[in-house]
């Protein structure tokens, strides 16, 4: 599947800003199943500094400085993907969790001892609350680990509220657990916090999902949002990646932007101003298939 | 003394003893020293100990402990007796700590570099990248040579067969320099016979080859270079200004610095100004908000991308804290061997990583009688937020919690042997017994290979368990004595740098947010002196004049203490005003009282700590330092005479100092501004509060306002016993001939702000010399008569004109801020909550 997406990111401030700093974790990144065509930001403003790199996850990320003094900036990606479905998995033939543990514990190879780092918690994961007795119901003794995970996934979506006015992007984890109820970004920390408090691997991967205008109605520009999820590490498979928002195996019809251990590390845009007073932000995504003929998606959440 | 020739009672078996063998002999390196005590009667002793504590607590000497704001730093608490290391247990000691500096530059090297030790399993990717200060943004920036570590310090204490073991390493941000030096200076005072003979090595040669090798590493000479603090509430943040004066630098918090095109600049009133070198004192995950930690307030947001851009020297390079952590003393001696073919010539304490299967059983079997704590927490032991636990400590709950944590997520644990700290004499409440101590021994890179500095800050436990050991618990400290074999080198940093200086009529441009804290010192301090005037006026007559004190109050106290045009607070009698100048005195928690004043002066004060001579710090300080009657006591006139007598001399003290002692440069001429606007407007309120309406009993009020405004022997010089309205108005608002006038304020603003520099835009528009003139004119073309024509009870003239000056005195104070302070404030911002489909 082909598809355009466009994250357009607007700044307004109640007074002039003198000096602002960026970090953009806006353009996409290349998976297993997903090509990069182009992608690439342009901003409303000319800047004092701007340098595109790669990050330690090798996500596509860019620093830019802004000296002139402003009171609105725009920040627009616009990128060109395939991606293609994930692989069919038998969930059987994923490892019993405890051999996955064991592995993390004597990583082999480049690829396990790169997992390592997703077991530990991190900023925005970090629990005192008892997730460990949550997540550890999904995994009772020798469970293949990618069942395991799906029925966790299964659970957050089940017992967690979608609601888009209780948390925002610095909302801890713990509190999202006590009040069962957040954002994509939320239900992701809390599968990867869960699966962490097992001893397993799990990392936040940030990006965009297609949607579907109400049948009979044109789609409405800027009408998308970015979306997050988590994945889990699961060998031999590797990296399988799980939507609890949606309660779905990621495929087709998600758009990858970058990953890491949480929201801290692949915020589309992080910023630091000086001056501004106060500020309000808004963004608009466009997830457009090339061919615009519109597959069918699975059971999204209204 | 005798008593030091006694075993000490209290050591327990097990332990080694630094002074005694274990026939009960004087060690050797100890006998001299020894001798010296032995020689000082009782009460000489108790008089040095007695010195060292004053100097300490004049040189306002602190610990603070964090989240104590408000004037509660804690004294540095110092024994005198000195820990004194023989030559022989000084060059094992010098030895190792240089293996181990060099192995950390070489791990972090490596971890932000190749990753080799991972790669090859020498090192489980664990306890790098589960490390929260594994910073990612860091990997692949190389600093400067390919230097991590500039600063290096290590923990030792002694076991029970005087062996050594290393307690904690530090190779992020070091603290203990600055208290360690301060210890020297004052014990080679205090026992200055020993200190000669006893070819004690000298410490100023390696602060010398720590500032000089970082320097060397920085493009040019000719740049800045900076000690970054995070600032004075920081527990450390009297090392950061006693090292910053030690080693000139520019004392700096995170604000000071700004980042242009991948270079860092230091704002100073006249602009941007570029720094080649960071003496950093802010932890790495603090020191960029946008890349690391996004609370942080103290850092400079594109520090990193400057660091990638290699264009300034950070020492320690960003990301030391890695190595810190108790999981990699596990993985230690495996590491020496790998990378220098050699063992480990001092082993830390003994360490399991629980992140494997054996760890885990080993764990289990050891935890009755070892402590647990979290992998990567590299906080002392025991301190606040440790997450240390002694196993024998648990609760059967805690334990089984425990257990299950260590078997889920054994990666996150260790667990660690404690054995009991050797025993140093010390001297306290007036005998000698023995406490556990430690010893941080410091080593710096050079281009010529480590050095490490001969000495170190001892710390004393509090007490015989293990718990006590951080000095945030109550410790004390001690200065540690090297004996050398050969004659000492007396270089001494302070005397002379080793170089050439061209002679310089002025100091480096000044850091604007310095400016303005000592701007508004200078106002605090003229406040608090207006403040006092008041209360003194008020408290002298109480008893005896009590219906004009009440008077004054009611016009002056009251209204100045409320500062808001809120409905003024009747006071009914005489002793409700006793009551209420109780409070206004002597009352930490009235917001507006004399204590918070005088709290407010001191943290301003020690926020420019740097820019302050150590008398006029020694005056601040005793202001707050003086002793107050206990909370619930009735007032008493002639005690608070009294007080407040003794505040008017030390704040006549501290304009005195400022007027003949400082520099006339930036330093002096914001803090003397900020004390003229304030005594500018004060003067106008004070005038007008008292004679804007007219009143029968004028002629007193005239006096009393005369003697607060410390005019009355002027007044009386040239008018004798008559109190007039026209010559007072005169006086106090209008000559420019009396330096407690208006006008003279007024004067002098204005040819102060002829001073200062005109570089930006905004100094070159000169707003605050606009309104300074403006002010000026105002009060040259007043007449006096027409001020004190007086209609129906109001004196119209007057009143416009104290008014006038009181407003257009806080817009000046603006204008000077928007000029010369940059105040703008810092905010995040980030893309918001996402918002699904």
């Amino acid at each position: 599947m082909e598809y355009f997406v466009r994250h357009r990111t607007t700044y307004r401030y109640l007074q002039d800003v003198s000096h602002s700093w960026h970090l953009a974790h806006l353009r996409l990144r290349t998976t297993p199943t997903q090509s990069v065509h182009n992608s690439g930001i342009t901003l409303s403003l000319e800047t004092a500094s701007r340098v595109a790199r790669d990050d330690y996850f090798e996500n596509p990320c860019e620093w830019f400085a802004i000296d002139q003094p402003h009171n609105h900036l725009e920040v627009l990606a616009e990128s060109r993907v395939t991606v293609e479905p994930a692989p069919d998995r038998i969930f059987r033939d994923s490892l019993p969790w405890e051999q996955v543990r064991a592995l993390l514990e004597s990583p082999q190879d480049d690829e396990d001892r790169d997992a390592v780092q997703f077991q530990f918690d991190s900023p925005l994961t970090r629990f005192h609350s008892d997730i460990a007795a949550y997540g550890g119901a999904s995994f009772p003794p020798h469970r293949p680990l990618l069942a395991g995970a799906i029925e966790l996934m299964n659970r957050i979506h089940k017992d967690f509220r979608y609601d888009t006015s209780v948390t925002d992007v610095t909302t801890p984890v713990d509190r999202v657990f006590e009040i069962r109820a957040g954002v994509c970004q939320d239900l992701a920390h809390v599968g990867i916090a869960a699966m962490r408090a097992v001893g397993l691997a799990a990392r936040y991967v940030s990006g965009y999902l297609l949607t579907e205008p109400p049948p009979g109605k044109p789609r409405l520009l800027g009408a998308d949002a970015s979306h997050a999820w988590f994945s889990v590490w699961a060998p031999p498979f590797g990296w399988v990646d799980l939507d609890p928002t949606n309660n779905l195996i990621v495929s087709e019809s998600h758009v990858t932007s970058s990953w890491g251990r949480d929201y801290s590390d692949v915020a589309p845009v992080a910023g630091i101003i000086l001056g501004g007073h106060d500020h309000v932000v808004e963004v608009g995504v466009d997830v457009i298939p090339v061919d615009q003929a519109l597959p069918q998606l699975p059971h999204i959440a209204p | 003394m005798s008593e030091v020739a006694e075993p000490p009672s209290a050591t327990l078996p097990a332990r080694f003893d630094e002074l005694r063998d274990a026939a009960g002999e004087l060690r050797p390196h100890w006998r001299a020293f020894a001798r010296t005590l032995a020689s000082l009667s009782p009460e000489e002793f108790e008089r040095r100990q007695a010195s060292a504590r004053a100097t300490v607590q004049d040189n306002g000497v602190t610990y603070n402990v964090y989240d104590d704001r408000g004037g509660q730093a804690r004294p540095w608490q110092l024994d005198i007796v000195p820990f004194i290391l023989s030559a022989g247990d000084w060059k094992q000691i010098e030895a190792a700590v240089i293996q181990r500096a060099m192995l950390a530059d070489m791990i972090l090297r490596d971890v932000y570099g190749p990753q080799a030790l991972i790669r090859e399993s020498v090192l489980p990717p664990h306890l790098v990248t589960g490390h929260p200060q594994f910073l990612r943004p860091l990997c692949g920036a190389r600093p400067a040579q390919n230097v991590h570590v500039h600063l290096y310090s290590a923990d030792l204490a002694r076991g029970a067969d005087g062996s050594w073991r290393v307690m904690a390493s530090r190779a992020d941000a070091p603290g203990g320099l600055g208290y360690a030096l301060e210890n020297r200076l004052v014990v080679a005072q205090t026992f200055p016979e020993s200190f000669g003979d006893m070819q004690v090595a000298r410490l100023a040669a390696f602060f010398n080859a720590y500032r000089e090798s970082i320097l060397g590493l920085g493009a040019s000479r000719r740049d800045r270079a900076v000690l970054l603090t995070p600032g004075p509430y920081n527990e450390a943040y009297f090392e950061h200004v006693y090292l910053a004066h030690y080693l000139g630098l520019t004392l700096v918090q995170g604000d000071d610095l700004a980042v242009r095109d991948g270079e860092v600049f230091l704002k100073t009133l006249t602009g941007l100004e570029r720094v080649a070198a960071i003496f950093r004192r802010v932890d790495s995950d603090f020191c960029d908000p946008l890349e690391f930690r996004g609370d942080s307030a103290l850092g400079v947001p594109g520090l990193t991308e400057a660091v990638r851009a290699g264009s300034v020297v950070l020492a320690n390079a960003l990301g030391g804290g890695v190595i810190e952590s108790p999981a990699m003393d596990a993985y230690l001696p495996n590491i020496c061997r790998v990378l220098l073919g050699e063992e480990l010539r001092i082993p830390d304490i003994s360490t399991i990583w629980c992140g494997t299967e054996w760890g885990r059983k080993e764990a289990l079997a050891r935890m009755d009688h070892s402590i647990l704590r979290d992998a990567f927490d590299a906080r002392p032991l025991f301190s606040r937020r440790s997450s240390a636990r002694l196993g024998a400590d648990l609760d059967e709950e805690e334990r089984e919690r425990l257990v299950a944590r260590l078997n889920r997520r054994g990666e996150t644990m260790v667990l660690q042997e404690i054995s009991p700290l050797g025993l140093a004499p010390v001297f306290e409440k007036g005998e000698f017994g023995a406490k556990p101590v430690s010893l941080r021994v410091f080593a710096t890179w050079t281009p010529n290979g480590w050095v490490v500095m001969p000495g170190g800050l001892t710390r004393v436990a509090a007490n015989e368990t293990v718990r006590a050991l951080s000095m945030q618990s109550g410790a004390s400290s001690k200065d540690a004595w090297v004996l050398s074999t050969t004659p000492v080198d007396n270089f001494s940093l302070l005397a002379n740098g080793g170089r050439t200086l061209e002679i310089r009529r002025h100091g480096e441009s000044a850091p604007s947010r310095a400016m303005d804290n000592l701007f508004w010192l200078g106002r605090y301090a003229e406040r608090t002196e207006s403040f006092v005037r008041i209360l003194r006026s008020v408290a002298a007559r109480v008893s005896d004049e009590p219906a004009a004190a009440l008077e004054v109050a009611r016009k002056l106290l009251i209204p100045f203490s409320q500062a808001s045009d809120a409905p003024i607070e009747e006071i009914a009698d005489e002793h409700e005003l006793a009551e209420e100048l109780n409070v206004l005195i002597y009352s930490p928690r009235h917001s507006r009282g004399l204590q918070r004043l005088l709290t407010r002066v001191e943290q301003m004060a020690w926020s420019v700590r740097d820019r302050l001579s150590l008398d006029t710090w020694r005056t601040i300080h005793a202001m707050t330092g003086q002793m107050l009657p206990p909370v619930g006591v009735p007032f008493e006139a002639a005690g608070a005479r009294f007080y407040l007598d003794a505040l008017v001399r030390r704040t006549a003290a501290l304009s005195g100092l400022s007027a003949e002692n400082m520099t006339r440069g930036p330093n002096w001429l914001f803090m003397e501004l900020g004390r003229r606007v304030e005594r500018a407007q004060h003067l106008a309120w004070l005038v007008r509060q008292t004679v804007g309406h007219a009143d029968v009993r004028e002629t007193e009020h005239m006096r009393i306002l005369l003697e607060i405004a410390d005019s009355a022997m002027t007044y009386r010089s040239r008018y004798l016993n008559v109190f007039q309205l026209v010559p007072f108005v005169d006086l106090l608002l209008l000559d420019e001939n009396n330096p407690r006038s208006c006008a003279f304020q007024l004067a002098t603003i204005e040819s102060h702000l002829r001073e200062l520099p005109r570089i930006t835009q905004a100094q070159l528009n000169d707003v605050p010399g606009t309104i300074a003139h403006e002010m000026r004119g105002a009060t040259a073309n007043a007449h006096p008569a027409r001020l004190a024509f007086c209609a129906a009870g109001v004196r119209p003239g007057l009143v416009e004109l104290t008014d006038t000056i009181t407003s257009s005195a806080a817009e000046l104070s603006d204008a000077i801020a928007d000029a010369y302070f940059q105040h703008a404030s810092r905010s995040r911002t980030g893309s918001g909550p996402m918002v699904d489909a």
